[in-house]
């Protein structure tokens, strides 16, 4: 063997010896830091697919959404878990083996193409009821619209692949596999401009497939739905070959098509067909002729978005168009009516039905605000509010205590709810400010009475947060500055520098400092204003759509400068990045700049962030994935704008929308995209992702670090609002601090609490989110777990003596440990039939000078912790202090009365050995006689005979308790009856040491005596 | 060439040591880390003593008796009451406090459920031969830890996820549905079972060898509990009185 080969070996021993040594930082280095599912559950998300298992009688159910991943219910919708959170978010079908439950399948990517739609990464596999996926194929489909399984032989699959999005693509199409999903097999390919949108097996002979196929595609500034592509298809050979039906449809070309078959009667089939004259048709006999129905507009409008038409499992006759509204016929599609709404009003936009095959009186629709069931075949509605899969495209946070956090949601308007709240933060805490699709909500920073709003298209209202009144502040086109171009997610922003400054932005960008009563236009058209993307009127295809979601050409993100009032970045959805440092009287466009860092030209700026430490830092983030390009692209610029650098990774995934710096240490940095969200402590240079309670793959549309909390908030389209509830520790870490054993974090002083709120009860309906911790923890880094021997966390007072000892956890990484900012309770007394809550209560400590310790086995570490009074309590010092004296005078009251009684059980434990001894009978009665007389003592001192809790025996040792538990927990000075029965218990306690000394006297003169 | 004769076998440890380990190896690196085959076999018996404080301050003991392939004693006391239970590998039986402390008949499908406590050295230990199936699935991260997994499915059905410490190879969580076990759910101490679709996340910590050189973790938490148990006591092999077979006090 040569030197050099030896070389190159003792090199790989080396190097992989040395990064063993290195301690790398990733998302498990922070595990106690979970992420809190604020929710909301009143307005749920965009539903895709939902799926039952016929087995159990619908008991166990897959819901599919559109950017939150699988949840999984097994009682019938009365309480859900997501089974999919390492994968990708966004979720177009799923199917369930019909002969073997525990398999499932899930196709990413929803198909409902409408402008936010997220992508997907293939097909994954279940075979144990979601407990455990893989990926298994059609990586590069994008969107997945359906999943057949062949009834009789559940190998054999079929999915449908609409195919990506914004670009063309040889992976659309309709795919085969015939071993349960282990290859596949393209089986009905029509261009790289049509995919395949749905597929059907005829139960009753699974050879006879249908499919439909659709031309579309969108640009960043239009959407076209049809084209030569689009059709339907018949199969009568499992696929092998295929045959166009046309006989009675309306002329070609085709957009999407909805298409129905019946379960019980296979030869009757619905279509609602994209056209110029987009209508409603049946067949009776396979597809092969078809005959129009009328129809109402509800059931034949919007093809593109309403794509379900499903008939009843047993009766079919009965078919259900979840569209806009909930319709339904009772003569095979003949006439249709619409749901009731005397239970809950279902929300608009429906995209997935489940019957239950078993009753089909029981369904569930999917909708773009949740789940709702109806128990009367659609005839009326429950809205399942436990399912916290919203769309938020932002948040922010103000600075209430505890603070409120805000936020727009796709088709669920703009919400409100407070951080933490008595009992949980429930379905009833979230507040609507306003309707339509949300987007910016943004607390006024000088005013805790007002936010401002909106809807899609600029719609920009102030809202009156004691009243929900809403005015309209939307800036309006001066003579000469044509229409007004408005971005579907109109940019509003308030001033870091100035607060009073509120800006929006068109093509130009609004400045106000009166609340949008007044707007100063402060830039000429910041946009490239390129006419070809600005005819939005011929959006849609075959049939129009225009609702300003392609409205392009406009202002997307405002940032001003927390350091510069007159420093604002603007982001355009065309590719312009303009700067100006003049409050606007000019501005330079720095988008050629970045461009020469790599970014390609016209990506969309997604968000600018300038930096709070240095006015020439700031960073941007790009997304070009509506021209099919879906790489991160995150850019920092130290020169005001004129270079840039990339920041880079493996880590990343998904097109980026939010780059947030954190306001303290400047090389904490988050990052959010399509697909999750990723820290960095170095500034940059190497990222993890953040899987804490997290999502892996979460869709992160904003991100803010509430300046006083500390909290990171995080708005996901499709899981809600995330809270990672202060993340100081993140701050101070380091690489030096990662190589040390132990670390304990000290804190510069530790406020007396007894916690945030009160009980509040179990918020009951719907899903509560937990409230962040009522204290603080104290916080410890372990380079290693520990795998044997444990660790003590203590407080010690000024004297050195041990206030606390709580047994700490041993994780690798970061732990946590809270403390109740008590002493140990005191001994009570034992020997009874009934437990003491007094033996596990204790007074809190007194302000003062402490010290904190953390012991490992053969380690530990010392730092000082001052307590202090809090002073904005109206809880005084003062009163604490009282409060503190009786506390302590019963604490002392059960420890003596604790020893009174463990003499009593000892001095009969004598006399009981020396009555087993001693044979005389006179002897004997005089030791039964004081055995008992102890005894009666022992029975009014602590409980005796209590069998059951529910037989409560009070004695003095309860009567004690009372008062200590009720002094303790107080926050106020004792009162003056608990002070007089403070003195009452102390009598009675000497009394009953007076007692046992003269039952001790009098034995002892009596032994004397007969001596 | 001495060098290479070092640095060879050296690479190729290292080679190995990053491909995914199966099921089989991480098992037997487990069942060694714990004790040996050897010992496992040797098990006959097995005494241990807990205690556990729960959040509101209440102590709860539990005491166990188990004798392999013949016993499960459990005898649990929360304070205000207590409850025993007495499986053997024919008969079952419990008290409770609504009880009034007089042991009865336990349902068969639970003394059943309880029979799984009687193999001593645990499922993983020779599960081929006890008709389980073991499958290795990704690395996951438990505490910080990035653990072995390990899923063995139960002859009779049940799923037991296991999270090895990739250095000890001792367990450092399991994942199982509801096992139909003396838990609390609602009704009371005993009174109910738990949910069988309910996930239960345990996690065990403080790993100390007996001298007899077998290995246990003497803390377990059952995650959402708030409160772990913490072993005081561990006897193996200690002769176990007849009596304790039987529904006596």
């Amino acid at each position: 063997m040569s030197h050099r080969v030896l070389s190159l070996f003792a090199a790989i021993i080396l190097a992989g010896l040395s990064l063993r040594a290195q301690v790398a930082v990733n998302s498990a280095t922070f595990g106690m830091m979970e992420a809190r599912v604020l929710g909301p559950g009143s307005m749920s998300g965009r539903i895709t697919s939902i799926e039952g298992v016929a087995a159990d009688n619908g008991r166990t159910l897959y819901v599919g959404t559109a950017g939150g991943g699988i949840w999984k219910t097994t009682n019938a919708g009365a309480s859900f878990k997501p089974v999919f959170d390492k994968y990708c978010q966004s979720i177009g079908a799923v199917a369930i083996d019909p002969k073997n439950p525990k398999v499932v399948y899930a196709g990413t990517g929803e198909s409902n193409m409408r402008n936010s739609v997220s992508i997907g990464d293939g097909l994954y596999k279940t075979n144990d009821a979601g407990e455990n996926w893989m990926r298994i194929g059609l990586d590069s489909t994008e969107h997945i619209a359906k999943i057949a399984i062949d009834p009789s032989n559940p190998a054999t699959l079929y999915v449908a692949a609409p195919g990506p999005l914004w670009s063309d693509s040889r992976h659309r199409g309709l795919y085969k596999s015939t071993d349960a999903g282990k290859t596949w097999e393209k089986i009905l390919y029509i261009s790289e401009q049509a995919g395949c949108a749905d597929v059907s097996i005829d139960p009753s002979n699974p050879q006879v497939l249908y499919a439909t196929t659709w031309e579309f595609r969108r640009l960043p500034y239009l959407f076209n739905s049809g084209g030569p592509g689009s059709g339907i298809w018949k199969s009568t050979d499992g696929g092998r070959s295929w045959k166009s039906l046309e006989k009675g449809l309306p002329a070609k070309p085709y957009g999407r098509v909805a298409l129905a078959l019946a379960p019980s009667a296979p030869q009757n089939l619905l279509a609602i067909v994209e056209s110029e004259k987009t209508g409603l048709y049946i067949s009776a006999d396979g597809g092969e002729n078809w005959k129009q129905q009328s129809a109402s507009l509800n059931v034949v409008s919007r093809p593109f978005y309403f794509s379900s038409l499903v008939v009843d499992p047993k009766d079919a006759k009965r078919v259900y168009r979840p569209a806009y509204s909930f319709a339904y016929s009772s003569d095979g599609g003949y006439s249709f009516a619409e749901a009731g709404s005397e239970g809950a009003s279902v929300h608009a936009d429906h995209h997935a039905l489940w019957i239950n095959p078993n009753n089909t009186d029981q369904m569930y629709l999917g909708t773009d605000g949740g789940v709702f069931m109806s128990l009367d075949r659609g005839g009326n509605w429950f809205f399942l509010q436990n399912l916290p899969v919203g769309q938020f495209y932002h948040v922010d946070v103000d600075r209430r205590k505890p603070y409120r956090v805000y936020g727009g949601l796709q088709d669920n308007g703009s919400w409100s709810a407070p951080s933490a709240s008595p009992g949980g933060i429930g379905v009833g805490e979230w507040k609507e400010l306003y309707g339509g699709d949300g987007f910016w909500v943004v607390p006024d920073p000088t005013d805790e009475h007002i936010a401002y709003a909106e809807s899609q298209g600029g719609d920009v209202n102030r809202v009156d947060l004691r009243t929900y009144k809403s005015v309209s502040i939307r800036p309006q086109p001066g003579s000469t500055d044509g229409k007004l171009r408005w971005n579907w997610n109109t940019p509003i922003a308030t001033g870091k520098a100035e607060p009073r400054h509120l800006y929006v932005g068109a093509q130009y960008l609004y400045r106000s400092t009166d609340q949008g009563r007044s707007w100063q236009k402060i830039s000429p058209d910041l946009t490239t204003n390129d006419k070809k993307k600005q005819e939005q009127e011929n959006s849609g295809g075959l049939s129009a759509d225009v609702t300003s979601a392609e409205n392009h050409t406009t202002i997307f993100t405002i940032a001003e400068s927390p350091l510069d009032k007159d420093l604002v970045w603007v982001g355009t959805d065309d590719g312009n990045l303009q700067v100006t440092t003049d409050g606007g009287a000019s501005w330079r466009n720095v988008a050629a700049n970045v461009a020469a860092a790599g970014l390609p030209a016209q990506t969309w700026v997604s968000s600018v962030e300038p930096s709070r430490f240095d006015r020439n830092i700031v960073y941007a983030t790009f997304d070009n994935h509506m021209y099919g390009d879906h790489r991160t692209y995150v850019a920092r610029s130290t020169d005001m704008g004129a270079t840039w650098t990339l920041l880079k990774s493996p880590e990343f995934t998904g097109f980026a929308h939010k780059m947030r710096e954190d306001p303290v240490n400047r090389h904490l940095l988050f990052l959010g995209t399509e697909m999750g969200l990723f820290a960095s402590i170095d500034g940059g240079a190497e990222w993890f992702r953040m899987k804490n309670n997290i999502p892996w793959m979460a869709l992160v549309r904003d991100i803010q670090i509430h300046p006083v909390t500390h909290d990171l908030v995080v708005a996901t389209h499709g899981r809600g609002i995330l809270v990672v509830d202060d993340i100081t520790p993140m701050r101070v870490m380091d690489k030096a601090l990662l190589d040390k054993e132990l670390h304990l974090f000290g804190m510069p002083s530790l406020t007396l609490s007894s916690g945030q709120f009160g009980g509040g009860g179990t918020v009951n309906g719907g899903y509560s989110a937990p409230n962040p911790p009522g204290l603080p923890a104290f916080q410890y880094y372990l380079r290693d777990r520990l795998s044997s021997g444990g660790v003590r966390v203590e407080v010690l007072d000024k004297d050195g003596k041990t206030v606390q000892s709580i047994p700490g956890t041993a994780r690798k990484g970061l732990n946590k440990v809270y403390w109740n900012q008590r002493i140990q309770p005191p001994k009570t007394a034992s020997g009874s039939t009934k437990r003491d809550i007094a033996a596990f209560f204790a007074p809190q400590v007194l302000p003062g000078d402490y010290t904190l310790r953390v012991k490992l086995v053969q380690k530990e570490h010392t730092t000082p912790l001052r307590i202090v009074h809090d002073p904005a309590s109206t809880f005084t010092e003062v009163e604490r202090r009282l409060r503190h004296a009786a506390a302590m005078d019963l604490y002392r009251m059960h420890e003596d009365l604790a020893a009174i009684v463990a003499d009593i059980m000892s001095r009969q434990k004598l006399l009981k050995d020396s009555l087993a001894k001693v044979p005389q009978e006179r002897k004997k009665k005089a030791l039964q006689a004081e055995v008992d007389q102890l005894e009666s003592l022992r029975g009014e001192l602590i409980p005796t005979k209590q069998t059951s809790i529910f037989a409560d025996e009070t004695r003095l040792r309860e009567d004690i308790t009372e008062v200590y538990v009720a002094v303790c927990s107080n926050e106020q000075a004792p009162t003056n009856l608990q002070l007089e029965r403070v003195k009452v218990l102390r009598g009675k306690v000497d009394d009953a040491r007076r007692k046992l000394d003269a039952m001790a006297a009098g034995k002892d003169a009596r032994g004397q005596a007969s001596r | 060439m001495r060098l290479a004769s070092i640095l060879l076998p050296a690479l190729l440890a290292s080679a190995l040591s990053g491909r995914a380990q199966s099921a089989d190896d991480i098992i037997r690196s487990h069942i060694d880390a714990m004790g040996g085959a050897d010992r496992m076999k040797a098990l006959q018996s097995l005494y241990t003593e807990g205690i556990t404080v729960m959040p509101n301050g209440n102590e709860v003991t539990n005491k166990a008796w188990r004798v392999q392939g013949r016993l499960v004693r459990r005898e649990i006391d929360f304070g205000m009451g207590n409850m025993k239970m007495v499986v053997t590998d024919k008969e079952g039986w419990s008290t409770n406090p609504r009880s009034g402390g007089s042991f009865e008949a336990m349902p068969p499908e639970r003394a059943e459920a309880m029979r799984g406590e009687m193999d001593l050295p645990g499922p993983l230990f020779d599960y081929v031969a006890k008709g389980h199936k073991a499958e290795a699935l990704p690395k996951e991260d438990v505490n910080g830890s990035a653990c072995h997994v390990v899923k063995l499915t139960l002859k009779l059905g049940r799923d037991i996820t296991y999270y090895f410490d990739p250095k000890t190879f001792y367990i450092l969580r399991t994942k199982t549905k509801g096992s139909g076990g003396m838990m609390r759910s609602g009704g009371g101490p005993g009174g109910g079972q738990r949910n069988p679709d309910q996930e239960v996340l345990t996690d065990f910590s403080d790993y100390r060898k007996t001298a007899e050189g077998y290995v246990f973790a003497y803390s377990t938490t059952v995650v959402g509990m708030g409160a772990a148990m913490n072993m005081e006591k561990i006897e193996v092999n200690a002769k176990v009185d007849e009596k304790f077979f039987k529904p006596e006090q």
